[in-house]
């Protein structure tokens, strides 16, 4: 049993990690390029956190990717989408396109993972010292759960995280590029 | 943490045969959209080997019905050995996909979700009582529903498959069957 919380604390909304998991062939530069743009063209910064290549593997290189956007929408709070990449068993492979010209995929393992939250009073100004928090804490909790909860966070969800996640699984060719929320999450 | 009442356990449906994985997801996806569920996709594994496809999905819809209740449902697609064949249909030449889907359905119903009844061992007490016995005919009756829900979701994926014709939605689960 938890003990009852002196005040709301919660300071960001975050949603579930959602996985993906594939094996076959892809392009794995394609996928790096599509993400970057599409973050840019939602108004992110892109930062590649984490790039760690291991070598030799006993069927191939395995490579751990960890991508973070971040899009400050307003003074008060801001986006973040975080994707984890890890890609294992794989080799480069020469695939010829319809019009007869060659290019490189790769083929092997890909597990991804993919998570977001709004982040509320990201500059820590009502930090400065206990009346200040306590009583953002209290703005938090009896004002603007409603909103941060229902608006803020819906529209990240909805308009970027899944429509992220819905085309990055068709980049990959899935058979589960097609479901009917699709329209709803803004992909056409 | 929430209390998560399993109201619908395992329903399972199993099918080998032709059929297209693209709609059979569109069907079950949409199905939950007609419904008033949110979606939130929970795995999405597809595996390419040389049998096939092996692809997992796990989705895990919910249906917000009042402040302190709502419906969760875990559907977990598993399809083996998914493979594209020719297929002759109105003398035409199709491509069709081929393999073996296994079909699991659970339904929960989560009180209390934001856990404000769980911080002291007297407000368990007190919301225990009372949907144990204050609001029970509402508290079951949500769960008779979502029970409907489920098994109309089942016999809609049957009929997906064509497997059965005629059917009769089963609204009541187990325990509420006799009342």
């Amino acid at each position: 049993m938890k003990p009852l919380p002196p005040a709301h604390t919660e300071l960001m909304a975050p949603m579930d990690v959602t996985y993906l998991q594939y094996k076959g062939v892809w392009d794995m530069q394609d996928l790096y390029e599509f993400v970057a743009s599409f973050l840019n063209k939602k108004k992110f910064k892109f930062y590649e956190k984490k790039y760690i290549h291991k070598r030799p593997g006993p069927f191939g290189p395995e490579t751990y990717y960890v991508w973070e956007g971040k899009r400050d929408v307003e003074e008060y709070y801001k986006f973040v989408i975080t994707v984890f990449l890890h890609t294992f068993d794989t080799q480069d492979v020469e695939v010829v396109m319809k019009d007869g010209s060659k290019k490189a995929f790769t083929k092997g393992r890909l597990w991804v993972q993919i998570t977001g939250k709004v982040e509320t009073d990201y500059e820590k100004r009502w930090e400065q010292n206990t009346f200040y928090a306590n009583l953002r804490n209290f703005y938090h909790k009896y004002v603007i759960w409603k909103k941060i909860e229902a608006v803020w966070w819906d529209n990240m969800h909805y308009t970027v995280f899944l429509k992220l996640y819905s085309l990055i699984k068709e980049r990959l060719k899935m058979e589960a590029e097609a479901y009917e929320h699709r329209y709803f999450h803004k992909v056409r | 943490m929430s209390d998560l009442r399993l109201t619908v356990d395992h329903l399972r449906l199993n099918y080998e045969g032709p059929f297209d994985a693209k709609e059979l997801y569109r069907h079950i996806t949409g199905f939950i959209k007609e419904k008033g569920y949110d979606l939130w996709i929970q795995k999405e594994f597809e595996h390419d080997t040389h049998t096939g496809k092996h692809i997992e999905w796990q989705i895990r819809p919910w249906k917000q019905i009042s402040d302190n209740l709502r419906y969760l449902i875990k559907a977990r697609i598993l399809i083996y050995n998914y493979k594209k064949m020719d297929a002759v249909v109105d003398k035409k030449k199709v491509k069709i996909g081929t393999g073996k889907v296994v079909i699991y359905l659970d339904g929960y119903v989560e009180l209390d979700q934001l856990n404000r009844w769980e911080y002291l061992p007297f407000f368990k007490f007190l919301s225990t009582i009372y949907h144990n016995f204050v609001y029970k005919i509402y508290t079951e009756r949500f769960e008779q529903r979502l029970t409907h829900d489920m098994n109309d979701l089942y016999h809609s994926v049957e009929r997906f498959f064509n497997m059965y014709k005629h059917y009769k939605t089963i609204s009541a689960a187990p325990p509420f069957a006799s009342t």
